[in-house]
């Protein structure tokens, strides 16, 4: 069972417009949404939660008809986290047990205790990181099938990073767990995403496996004047050294020097490509 | 809805404690003071005042987008804020009708349905209040209904001080004892109109985007 199946997805606001997003995510896969800012991301995770109402399209959901037959099953991190200031981890477990009914309170004392959060120390005195690590507790312990992460790397040090993808990891061990994330960090995606969406100004410009990207572009290393004869490049940087420019592998003539091409270069070019 | 509550609950004691000082110290003048209309409706005012105050800190922690991504229907999220609000209100206004109705029998005024009339009164003018203001903060959020409350507070001000300054005159127990007639009217009113404002904080709910 796809963990989520978007078709035709539309929502304009202002000079904003999300322009017929379709994409799916696989059951047991991660996802990760890539986009500069403004690019929508944001905007797609609150369509498919029902923060925002759309336009036009449909949103499928672990199987059903929008998300909120199904909200049980899936947990959610936001940029902001959105737990209430005052709350401290204590109070915040006694409220998620009265919330949802697969509640696991020693799951979440046990997430509570790897990440030596605090537990009387109200929220409003937390660093960025701890928050979003009562966040990641809160998501992880009431026993979620589809993990909805907004930018729930942004702003954290290396070594929170890591223990966030670390448990993103354990996550999906589960292959009946699925997980989008949207981040502008794209090393971080790089590290566990299965599949790669590129979001443009509201639009999806690719939506593919990691790997295949990997296999199917390079970078083109050539003097200014022979890129010229080479077609099917995507954006190309000229510098007083010398020029690359991002390429399908299929389109490069034999004898060219390519080099490997990153999920973060291809992610770069690529926006300044379509720009 | 119980975990909504609790939350409240847990929020309210934190930053809400002023609230509860500022209606004590305004049950214990209305008991005291001659215009004692004015300083009760007050003391409901700022009992109806806590759920916005609640929501405001929602806002401001983003706790309104996190709970909807959370098992809660909108329906849901609006109604847990009415009931708070109403369980408060109703508690400050019991306060209210056992200080008053002390307070009529020491000076010999006391009446059944002077009580009854007053507590009707303050029960009407206080959902009336909370009815108007909460659809607007459930619509605009809290920053833009600000004004919107603003302006609600004025009013009730002028027409709780008129009321205050017509007991003053007529006297407490014969200025309630004058709307007898009425109080049955009143006492339904109120939660009406605090009814009608949940159904419509309901939907202006559904269709508002975070």
């Amino acid at each position: 069972m796809n963990a989520l199946e978007i078709k035709d997805l539309t929502k304009s606001f202002g000079e904003f417009k999300l322009d017929g997003l379709s994409l799916t995510l696989p059951g047991g896969c991660v996802m990760g949404l890539i986009g500069e800012n403004g690019a929508g991301k944001t905007t797609v995770i609150k369509l498919i939660l029902e923060i925002l109402h759309r336009d036009g399209g449909s949103v499928r959901v672990l199987g059903s008809d929008g998300v909120s037959d199904v909200k049980e099953d899936v947990g959610v991190v936001l940029d902001e986290v959105g737990i209430p200031d005052g709350l401290n981890v204590r109070q915040v477990g006694k409220i998620m047990a009265l919330t949802f009914k697969n509640w696991d309170a020693a799951g979440y004392d046990r997430m509570v205790k790897r990440f030596e959060l605090p537990e009387k120390k109200p929220f409003k005195d937390f660093s960025k990181g701890m928050r979003m690590k009562l966040g990641f507790a809160v998501a992880l312990s009431h026993g979620a099938r589809l993990l909805l992460l907004d930018e729930a790397t942004g702003g954290l040090d290396p070594v929170a990073r890591d223990e966030v993808l670390e448990l993103l990891r354990d996550f999906v061990c589960d292959d009946r767990h699925s997980v989008l994330i949207s981040s502008h960090i794209v090393s971080d995606l790089e590290k566990v995403c299965d599949y790669i969406a590129f979001l443009h100004r509201g639009r999806l410009t690719l939506c593919e496996e990691k790997d295949r990207l990997l296999e199917e572009y390079c970078v083109v290393h050539a003097p200014a004047g022979e890129l010229k004869k080479i077609g099917g490049l995507i954006h190309k940087k000229i510098t007083p050294y010398g020029a690359e420019a991002l390429a399908r592998r299929e389109s490069v003539p034999s004898g060219v020097n390519v080099s490997p091409v990153s999920i973060e270069e291809l992610f770069v070019l690529m926006a300044k490509g379509e720009n | 809805m119980k975990a909504l509550l609790l939350k409240d609950w847990y929020m309210a004691l934190r930053y809400c404690k002023a609230y509860l000082l500022i209606i004590a110290v305004f049950v214990g003048i209305s008991a005291s003071a001659g215009i004692t209309f004015f300083y009760g409706f007050y003391a409901c005012l700022m009992a109806g005042m806590v759920p916005v105050t609640l929501m405001s800190l929602d806002e401001r922690g983003k706790w309104t987008v996190y709970s909807l991504t959370l098992p809660y229907t909108r329906a849901r999220l609006v109604s847990a804020k009415y009931v708070f609000g109403g369980l408060g209100q109703l508690a400050v206004l019991l306060l209210l009708g056992i200080t008053q109705g002390v307070k009529m029998y020491l000076d010999g005024s006391f009446t059944p349905v002077g009580l009854l009339s007053f507590m009707s009164v303050l029960l009407f003018v206080s959902c009336l209040v909370s009815s108007v203001n909460l659809p607007f903060v459930f619509r605009y959020g809290v920053e833009k209904g600000r004004i919107w409350y603003y302006v609600i507070l004025v009013l009730s001000f002028g027409v709780s001080g008129a009321l205050g300054g017509i007991f003053t005159v007529v006297g407490v127990g014969a200025g309630f004892g004058a709307f007898g007639v009425l109080t049955p009217v009143f006492a339904v009113a109120g939660p009406g109109v605090y009814a009608l404002s949940w159904l419509l904080s309901v939907k202006l709910y559904e269709k508002r985007e975070m």
